[in-house]
């Protein structure tokens, strides 16, 4: 409303005023004077308190509202005229004023009508105006009990049964009216908060009880004039109040800004400013948050982040900057937007506390973060102060402890926490040691924890001192090294067992860089021995070096394609021993990674030289045997074909020549028969010796001794013969019967000897049996010039057996075959080769 | 074809020399000689001169085949002997100059005299 338009509704209303008291000063009214005074003085203080209200506060529409029912209310005086229709408009019309009551009482504190709410209003306006206007048709005394009133101008026909019900009616639809919007506030009034309650309540109350007073009275005036007059003028005596109220709602900014003096004098006093600002509002539902620029979001007084929006439920925010700077924000009920001054007032009085209260609430906020991530930190914090005990530390502590009461380590030793009792008196003089200046130190401790488990930790710890340089506390800070020592420990385990392995096992292990280089540690002692090296001189030399010329080229390609990725087949090279001795190597090439990932090559191999010689003899041995075997076959067929098949082709012409003189001259023939008898029993005896020659049936059948000792009846020497009775599996017989019968033909042929002995021993210890042929000849037999002895040693070495000559010039012959009997295990990598002879 | 009647045996076997002898000189050959080795007959070829020569194939010094190739243009017939089956030598008889083989056992004056026809 313009001031204009307001300043003729003031006078406008100055002059309904001064008419209506007029007429109520000059009318002769006899008792209800009173009561129509105070209606029009109640009229009038909705006048002038609208008038303030609409002054003080324009943009709220209540004073306006207020002023409205005020002038509206003015109508109701025409009921004071004497003539007719002034006094039946005033009667018909006089209720209007309800209709602008109705919408300022749904629209309080805010002025504006709530949806829902418009047809109460329209519902108002129905009863007010059309109720009286029946009324006055049917009755000429409209106003019960006014006797001196004039007749209704509007009056059809008299109808008094007609016009007690009409107004029956009246009063009853406006009584339900009023249990409506009573309903209505009492339901409003419920769900305000606090500081709405404390605008409307009054303001409720006075309506309320004025609503009540008026239907009461008008219900009751229908049955006892005098009651009904004393309810109406109480309910008017309300009424007159209410505008009073409404003013004190409208205007409570004004008013509470008496409590901006109190907030002062809270703030200097120290008072928390929450509960100085929520007084200063009279919200106690308010709630503070603070700006952290650190952080770029709301925090509360403990630093802790909020979400937005930060307003929630019935509060809104309101800002507070301080200094250009947005610093907090009061979270407050959304009444007081209404009072928009009150709540700027009373943030720009505490903005200097709000900036204070702000960066405590940002330093605990930094001091929230700060305690977050040490009790997130993997790390062992702790502070000890100067008597060992723990004054603060953070979760991994608990942790490590085992211990997950806090009140349990607070205060206590730290040296009964994490040092073993053992342990404990060197920690303690330790520490004591240490004061009073706690320097800076550093160790790793091994302990069991509260739940038996063994923990290392690595401490560093450093002194904090106050400022006349007094250390007050020491802190600790460790990490948990358990996992890591224990996995160190693993590793050196592991580290250990390969070791131990790789120095243990006969084989050679070498390890060079791609460049054949060996790296360090890269021999293992089976490398080092046989090859005379140091592990010292053969880091960072080249392997090649140790490797025969010949054979260098062909090593460096397979360490070569090792480095490359491609794992060697096996290979034998040559590697040359420290004195320039050559070794024969069956190795292998590998690409493997070191303990630091970095790769390498392992060169394993085993010592093949003493095998190769082995072998080297055995296929030596093989080819004497075939040879022996085809010299044998070649005397068998020489001697067959020399003896007795000569013999015999001699016979057969002797008997021929027999035939053909068998007639002619009997004589001759008969003599030439003799000849052939004789020329067929030595056939047969030369047959009988071969086949003697070529295995002795004595010894299949009866074993060696009898053997032997036929063999020495043919001897041309005299032959002593010392032999056990048992037997032996045959190849072992046959063995021990060809050595003693080709050295006694050695004896026979070259000896020169006049006695030979013939000796065999069993062996129990070793397994075998000791075949001596000894003789007192000449001496000088050398196996190497074809005697036949070499071919005895191969036999005895297919055996497992050794073959020793001892033949000093002029001393004698002493050949000793040594043959295992018992159960030999096979070598290594004799497959299934028959190397006992039987199977030929 | 002149029927020829001196021989000489050539072989180390004294008996067999002794039986061949009397079995030839019964078959009506004269035996003017023997030798026990290859250099002994190739002397007694070179003296006697034989007509044929009985040649043993296996002699302690060389064997019959190199005697016959030390033999000279007026070489005599030679008849090779031995214990062996002819099978044996396969194709060196064939070869060796010789007029044939007769097996030690197998041996007359009418096999010798078939050979020389």
């Amino acid at each position: 409303m313009t001031r204009r338009r307001l300043a003729a509704a003031v006078v406008l209303g100055a002059a309904l005023y001064a008419g209506a008291l007029y007429l109520v000063f000059t009318a002769d009214l006899g008792e209800p004077r009173a009561l129509i005074a105070m209606v029009t003085v109640a009229g009038l203080i909705f006048t002038v308190t609208g008038t303030v209200a609409a002054v003080r506060r324009p943009d709220n529409r209540t004073g306006v509202q207020m002023l409205t029912v005020g002038l509206l209310w003015s109508i109701g005086a025409l009921q004071m005229a004497n003539a007719s229709l002034p006094f039946t408009l005033g009667y018909v019309f006089g209720g209007v004023a309800f209709v602008a009551f109705a919408h300022l009482i749904l629209s309080y504190p805010t002025g504006r009508l709530r949806h829902g709410d418009e047809w109460i209003v329209w519902a108002v306006l129905a009863l007010v105006t059309v109720g009286p206007l029946a009324v006055s048709l049917v009755d000429p005394s409209p106003i019960p009990g006014c006797d001196d009133c004039p007749e209704s101008a509007f009056l059809i026909a008299d109808r008094p049964r007609l016009a007690q019900a009409a107004g029956v009616a009246l009063a009853l639809t406006a009584a339900a009216l009023s249990a409506f919007v009573f309903v209505r506030l009492v339901r409003r009034y419920r769900a305000a908060t606090p500081p709405l309650r404390r605008v409307i309540g009054p303001v409720y109350l006075f309506t309320l009880a004025a609503l009540v007073g008026l239907v009461a009275s008008s219900l009751v005036a229908t049955v006892d004039a005098e009651a009904g007059y004393v309810l109406e003028f109480a309910s008017l005596a309300f009424l007159a109040l209410m505008p009073v109220a409404f003013l004190a709602g409208i205007l409570r900014t004004r008013l509470a800004r008496a409590g901006i003096a109190d907030l002062v004098i809270a703030l200097g006093d120290g008072s928390p400013l929450r509960d100085a600002v929520a007084d200063a509002l009279g919200d106690p539902s308010l709630d503070l948050a603070y700006w952290s620029d650190q952080r770029q979001a709301w925090v509360d007084e403990e630093g802790q982040t909020l979400r937005e929006p930060i307003a929630r439920g019935a509060n809104t925010a309101t800002f507070v900057e301080h200094g250009g700077k947005r610093v907090a924000a009061l979270l407050h009920d959304r009444s007081l937007t209404d009072q928009r001054e009150l709540v700027d007032a009373v943030a720009a009085t505490a903005s200097l506390a709000f900036e204070k209260e702000r960066l405590q609430a940002e330093l605990r906020a930094q001091y929230l973060f700060l305690q977050t991530i040490i009790n997130t930190a993997p790390s062992l914090l702790s502070v000890v102060d100067t008597e060992g005990r723990i004054r603060n530390f953070n979760r991994a502590v608990e942790v490590a402890s085992g211990i997950d009461d806090r009140n349990r380590i607070e205060g206590r030793y730290f040296w009964e926490i994490f040092i073993d009792p053992d342990e404990r008196e060197e920690m303690i003089q330790r520490f004591r040691d240490a004061a009073p200046d706690y320097p800076p130190s550093e160790y790793e401790n091994v302990f069991t924890d509260a739940r038996g488990n063994e923990r290392v930790i690595a401490w560093k710890t450093a002194p904090l001192v106050d400022q006349n340089g007094d250390v007050v506390r020491i802190i600790a800070g460790g990490i948990d090294i358990t996992d890591r020592k224990r996995r160190e420990v693993e590793l050196q385990r592991q580290w250990n067992f390969a070791s131990t392995v790789a120095d243990t096992i006969p084989s050679f292990i070498v390890v060079t860089d791609h460049e054949a280089v060996v790296v360090q540690h890269g021999a293992n002692r089976a490398f080092c021995d046989a090859f005379g090296r140091t592990l010292e001189e053969l880091e960072g030399s080249s392997f090649l070096e140790l490797v025969a010329r010949d054979d260098e080229f062909a090593a460096l390609m397979a360490i070569a394609g090792a480095a490359n990725g491609v794992p060697q087949a096996e290979r034998e090279s040559r590697w040359l021993t420290r004195d320039g001795r050559e070794r024969t190597v069956a190795w292998t090439a590998t690409p493997i990674l070191d303990q630091w990932g970095v790769p390498r090559v392992l060169l394993s191999g085993a010592d093949v030289t003493e095998r190769k010689r082995q072998e080297a003899e055995i296929r030596a041995s093989r080819s004497r045997i075939v040879a022996a075997t085809d010299a044998a076959r070649r005397r068998l067929e020489r001697n067959l074909h020399d003896g007795a098949q000569q013999r015999l082709a001699a016979l057969s012409l002797s008997l021929r020549l027999a035939e053909a003189k068998l007639l002619v001259d009997a004589e001759q023939a008969g003599e030439i028969l003799v000849a052939a008898r004789t020329e067929l029993a030595e056939a047969l005896e030369e047959l009988r010796e071969l086949a003697r020659g070529l295995h002795p049936n004595v010894l299949t059948d009866r074993g060696l001794g009898p053997a032997l000792e036929a063999l020495v009846l043919r001897s041309p020497i005299p032959v002593e013969v010392d032999v056990p009775d048992e037997r032996f599996p045959p190849a072992i017989e046959a063995a021990a019967y060809y050595v003693a019968a080709e050295a006694l033909a050695n004896v026979a042929k070259y000896a020169d000897a006049t006695f030979a002995q013939v000796h065999v021993v069993e062996d129990e210890e070793e397994a075998a049996i000791v075949v001596e042929v000894v003789d007192d000849g000449i001496g000088g037999a050398d196996p190497g010039r074809g005697s036949g002895l070499e071919g005895l040693e191969d036999r005895v070495e297919t055996l497992d057996g050794t073959f020793t000559v001892e033949s000093p010039p002029g001393g004698g012959t002493r050949v000793r075959a040594t043959i295992p009997t018992g159960p030999r295990p096979l070598p290594l990598g004799a497959g299934s080769e028959d190397r006992t002879g039987e199977g030929r | 074809m002149e029927t020829l009647t001196t021989i000489l045996i050539v072989d180390d076997h004294p008996s067999f020399r002794r039986c061949a002898r009397a079995l030839l000189e019964a078959d009506g050959f004269t035996v003017i000689g023997e030798a026990e080795d290859g250099e002994g007959a190739l002397s007694a070829i070179d003296s006697l001169h034989p007509e044929v020569v009985l040649l043993d194939v296996q002699l302690p010094d060389m064997d019959g085949f190199a005697v016959l190739d030390q033999l000279g243009a007026d070489a005599p017939q030679v008849v090779l002997v031995s214990s062996r089956d002819a099978s044996d030598y396969n194709g060196l008889i064939r070869s060796s100059g010789a007029r044939g083989f007769i097996s030690k056992a197998e041996l007359s004056g009418a096999a010798v005299r078939y050979l020389l026809r």
